[in-house]
């Protein structure tokens, strides 16, 4: 972990939430919040001005949502972007897959304990991924199927070797490291190493990412005998 | 086999609808005794064969336009209907209230038509067929009758031959009842039951109950949830910070009683909403489209009222809850006026803009300090039916003048 403590900056509408994620996240020795916003496009200036490390981003806000105002700092802002973490009250929010497509690095419930809070913010900092939730992945389903299937990622998909589909295939389930190890009994470090091949060969920056390339091209959720 | 066409022809069911046949034909009377009137009148009646017949034929074929007319109007379906469910023992639904559509009207004066045809033929049967059958059956006796009855004159030469005739005439008003009662409580349901219309605008306004329902619902679930998250978040932040920042802790705990009983006054507020709407409301709830009279009122009442309105015809196209909402506000304000500063200018502004309604209604500080309005249905009312519509509601003193201000979002809203 770096010397420095981890730059946060908080964009939330209702102040009562801002005022009560800043106190937990600026409680910790770490962590200190350099920033607030109340709507999507003060989130992109103050980012832009203050280049945070990580910033959490409420979904639904004024002018300009979370789904808009992420994709812009990942856009606009680079070396280094900052993490994002969509913030949400209702895990069912159709809204919460946009985001993550839309480049979100991880997402957290505003009814997580505040340690799970805390620690979600250091993951992402440090540059792991969350797990993909698992409310998310019905609605992710319904959302890829409306879609044509990305024929590109379809290809890359393809490309896999069987045991990364199946490593892929049980990242989508919402599976950490430890557990594919478990499920697939190969050691933990043969895992992580298909991971980051999993990865590379999609494109993808992360866990999430790969989730979402999974639904897309439609490995998931058609139900292809080969391929799910 | 006997009984059972003793009951169709005599039974209780057959009495209603034979009584339902002769209603008909007493409304076919007046018509009826019209026309007859204007066909003599005109001597129309003394070129045609003097057949007492053929004049009544005609009499109803001229009276039956003006039944048909008559029908037409809204108030027959409601009588009619009424009639028909009561007697004629209809196969299918039966609406006895005022016929409004073009349909419904047209359907209706059919059915008023074949109503007084059927029950002028059935009530004419009924009259005439039973004494000339009795005439019949008397002839044997007595030979001077056909001297009275001059149709029975062919009958004189063999009246015992006559006698079966006589018979089924007496009987004969009982199957032309049973038919025609029959007939018309199969065609009442077509002519007087729901419309295709009729059914779709009642399928309609069911399915926009339930959306609306469905919305508030959500809305609910929303506004509640978010009340909740920051109610989460505010209690973990101050459990972290209960030694070293006790300030920030007192501020969580206000916030969170603040929240919390917000969230439930709008629990409160939808729950009324949802049960205000399960039966109809009896009054229609007044709207800014009823501003007008509620502003004559307030001026009537001593208040001279300055409206500004922007623009002057935007009201009209409000969400219908916004509307509402916003003649509440401002028929509370009007009542807090007259209540604490009396007979004050009082200047009111609904404008129209940026997908929201603003509403600022001002009054100058009278000498005595204005309270707060009394009881939990005031201002206090006001804000949480404003905070449901995710607007905006402050009342307060500034530059001299009581303002009482509120912004809705017009997006959203029925």
């Amino acid at each position: 972990m770096s010397t420095h403590p981890t730059r946060v900056v908080i964009a939330d509408d209702e102040s009562l939430v801002r005022a009560g994620l800043y106190a937990i996240v600026d409680a910790e020795p770490d962590l200190t919040v350099v920033g607030e916003a109340a709507t999507g496009a003060q989130a992109v200036e103050r980012v832009r001005e203050l280049r945070p490390d990580v910033v959490l981003m409420d979904v639904r806000m004024p002018d300009l949502n979370g789904i808009e105002a992420t994709a812009r700092i990942l856009r606009e802002v680079s070396d280094p972007s900052p993490r994002v973490l969509v913030v949400t009250t209702f895990e069912n929010d159709e809204y919460v897959y946009d985001a993550l497509r839309a480049g979100a690095h991880g997402f957290l419930l505003k009814r997580a304990r505040a340690d799970d809070m805390v620690h979600a913010i250091r993951t992402v900092a440090r540059g792991d991924s969350l797990l993909f939730p698992a409310a998310i992945r019905d609605l992710a389903l319904t959302r890829a199927r409306e879609r044509t299937h990305n024929a590109e990622l379809r290809t890359r998909v393809a490309r896999l070797t069987p045991r990364e589909q199946e490593v892929l295939r049980l990242i989508t389930t919402g599976l950490a490291n430890t557990e594919i190890a478990e499920r697939t009994g190969l050691g933990p470090e043969t895992v992580k190493t298909h991971v980051a091949r999993v990865l590379t060969k999609l494109g993808v920056r992360d866990r999430t990412q790969a989730v979402i390339a999974a639904y897309e091209s439609g490995f998931t959720g058609t139900g292809l005998g080969g391929w799910a | 086999m006997a009984r059972r066409l003793t009951r169709r022809l005599l039974g209780r069911r057959a009495r209603l609808r034979w009584v339902h046949l002769v209603l008909g034909g007493a409304l076919l009377t007046p018509f009826h005794l019209a026309a007859l009137t204007v066909l003599t009148g005109t001597g129309l009646s003394r070129d045609i064969p003097a057949e007492p017949l053929t004049s009544q034929l005609l009499a109803l074929a001229l009276a039956l336009p003006f039944v048909a007319l008559t029908g037409l109007v809204p108030l027959v379906r409601t009588l009619e209907g009424g009639a028909a469910r009561v007697l004629c023992a209809p196969t299918g639904e039966v609406l006895s209230l005022p016929a409004t559509s073009a349909a419904a009207r047209r359907r209706a004066a059919a059915w008023f038509t074949l109503h007084a045809l059927a029950g002028g033929v059935v009530a004419g049967v009924s009259l005439a067929a039973p004494p000339g059958g009795l005439v019949l059956l008397l002839l044997p006796l007595s030979a001077n009758l056909a001297d009275v009855f001059g149709w029975a004159e062919p009958a004189t030469s063999l009246p015992l031959a006559w006698t079966p005739l006589g018979l089924a005439l007496i009987l004969l008003p009982l199957p032309v009842s049973a038919a025609a009662g029959a007939w018309l409580a199969r065609i009442a349901p077509i002519l007087l039951g729901p419309t295709p219309a009729d059914r779709l605008a009642l399928a309609e306004q069911r399915a926009e109950r339930l959306a609306e329902r469905a919305r508030i619902a959500r809305d609910l679930h929303d506004s509640v949830g978010h009340a909740l998250s920051a109610v989460g978040i505010q209690a973990a932040a101050a459990g972290r910070l209960l030694d070293r920042d006790p300030a920030f802790v007192a501020r969580a705990l206000t916030a969170i009683e603040d929240t919390a009983r917000d969230a439930v006054a709008e629990l409160d507020h939808v729950l009324g909403l949802l049960r205000e709407e399960t039966p109809e409301p009896a009054a229609p709830v007044p709207s800014l489209a009823n501003l007008a009279e509620l502003v004559a009122r307030t001026r009537a009442a001593g208040a001279d009222v300055d409206l500004h309105l922007d623009p002057a015809d935007g009201v009209a196209a409000l969400p219908r809850l916004v509307s509402r909402e916003a003649y509440r506000i401002v028929q509370e304000g009007f009542g807090n006026v007259l209540r604490h500063a009396g007979e004050v200018p009082v200047s009111l502004h609904l404008r129209l803009g940026r997908g929201e309604l603003t509403i600022d209604l001002s009054n100058p500080i009278a000498g005595t300090r204005p309270t707060r309005s009394g009881g939990g249905r005031g201002l206090r009312g006001t804000a949480e039916r404003v905070a449901v519509l995710r607007g905006t509601f402050t009342a307060g003193p500034r530059d001299g003048r009581w303002h009482l201000s509120a912004r809705i979002p017009l997006e959203g809203h029925p």
